[in-house]
């Protein structure tokens, strides 16, 4: 009886640890493994060479070049052609192509030239408003409504390079360019629409603005209920149609024939959204911050917007 | 003294057994983590190299890569041409913040 319980006991063992074996090794011994991850989803958006700007590393979700780009999608609200000249800055292409394409960016970076103009306008009247402490609403709206308004003609006037931008890209550098796009459409949207605004969370828009003025807890709270409150919703603004654009694009741009012309209809419906969304909300929240400022603290902010009129746009 | 051996064996199988199970969950927790996918901010900013018709990223220690489906996948063992890619082209990323 004793014996029996013992080769049961033995038999128990060796299975648990040929469990454990074969765990390891189906980590480590074959060669590819599909992570159950869900598939891309549609509503995930000069000539430079890509500059290289962090060491290679072992990079988290929250490094500074990721909190970088999360920055510069809450101040740049050029849209889903913006998104595409950006995707091509880290395509990571060889030496022979990279020259080729860097001319097609440069073409498109040159027809987008009105949409970075008025952004640029548009962090201006906002550094003006905080620097003399009260941001003028009229302006600030006349200058959203401008980058919104310049965005409409981008698709049509983009059409050509984009299509020789097609035609160079191998597939599987297509499918690379469609990722970035969508990657660059979801982390503006997690910033710009997902993000609550008033948030205290560590990582918030809120917390970064703490973090370089120095706010005290006071106006921490203040800053926090005021963008907390009901706003309105920006008109003509449907994130959906942005969505469909995208998906739309990224069909046509991993067909082998790329027909530029077939996406005006999502283009047109999706024109200005990112621009009234996103320049809508970064208005509201310099609006609710500045009054709540020292003088010497709008100081500081006024010289960060500013900054950000220097960012690396899409059109030098 | 017979019986005094046999329970020994079994107390040591015992708590082999054990010792097994709580490697194995030991392992497998943070292996789950090791295999999450580079975030929309990595790809947004950071070059692919291109291998198999794909592109993969160097993320957490492993190669990444999109299926034709849009799923994520990972090498478990580097590939060589990877391996030897990372060590002469090591992976650049990019900001867009402040002038160039």
């Amino acid at each position: 009886m004793l014996q029996i319980r013992w080769i049961e006991g033995a038999v128990l063992g060796l299975v648990l640890l040929a469990g454990l074996s074969c765990e390891s090794k189906s980590q480590s011994g074959g060669q590819a493994t599909v992570t159950p991850t869900p598939p891309p989803s549609a509503s995930s958006v000069a000539v430079s060479p890509a500059a290289p700007t962090a060491p290679p590393q072992m990079v988290g979700a929250d490094d500074s070049v990721n909190e970088e780009l999360r920055n510069y999608h809450r101040h740049h609200h050029g849209g889903v052609a913006m998104f595409i000249t950006m995707a091509i800055d880290t395509l990571g292409l060889d030496e022979a192509k990279k020259a080729s394409v860097a001319k097609i960016q440069s073409d498109l970076r040159a027809k987008m030239a009105p949409t970075h103009d008025a952004d640029r306008d548009l962090l201006a009247v906002i550094a003006d408003g905080v620097s003399s402490g009260k941001i003028d609403t009229a302006k600030v709206d006349a200058a959203v409504e401008k980058v919104a308004v310049a965005s409409y003609g981008i698709h049509a006037a983009t059409s050509d390079a984009l299509t020789q931008l097609h035609d160079t890209l191998a597939p599987a550098e297509r499918a690379a360019l469609v990722d970035k796009v969508r990657a660059h459409w979801e982390v503006w949207r997690k910033v710009n629409v997902d993000e609550k605004m008033g948030s205290k969370e560590k990582g918030a828009r809120l917390a970064k603005l703490s973090a370089l003025l120095g706010l005290t807890a006071d106006q921490v709270d203040k800053i926090s209920a005021a963008l907390a409150a009901d706003a309105p919703i920006p008109p003509k603004s449907d994130p959906k149609t942005v969505d469909a654009h995208i998906q739309a694009f990224a069909t046509a741009f991993l067909a082998d024939k790329f027909d530029a012309k077939s996406l005006m209809p999502s283009a047109a419906a999706s024109a200005g959204h990112v621009a009234r969304h996103g320049g809508a909300r970064l208005v509201r929240f310099y609006q609710a911050v500045t009054p709540v400022l020292t003088p010497q603290q709008r100081t500081v902010l006024a010289a960060h917007v500013r900054e950000r009129l220097d960012d690396d746009q899409v059109v030098n | 003294m017979s019986k005094s051996r046999t329970t020994k064996c079994e107390r040591f199988t015992l708590i082999v057994a054990v010792s097994a199970f709580s490697a194995g969950l030991l392992v497998a927790v943070p292996a789950a983590a090791q295999w999450d996918p580079p975030p929309p901010e990595f790809i947004a900013t950071t070059e692919p190299a291109y291998f198999e018709g794909h592109a993969a990223y160097w993320y957490n220690g492993h190669w990444f890569w999109r299926d034709d489906h849009g799923a994520w996948n990972h090498y478990d063992r580097e590939p060589p041409y990877l391996a030897d890619r990372r060590a002469h082209f090591p992976p650049a990323r990019r900001s867009w913040q402040g002038r160039r």
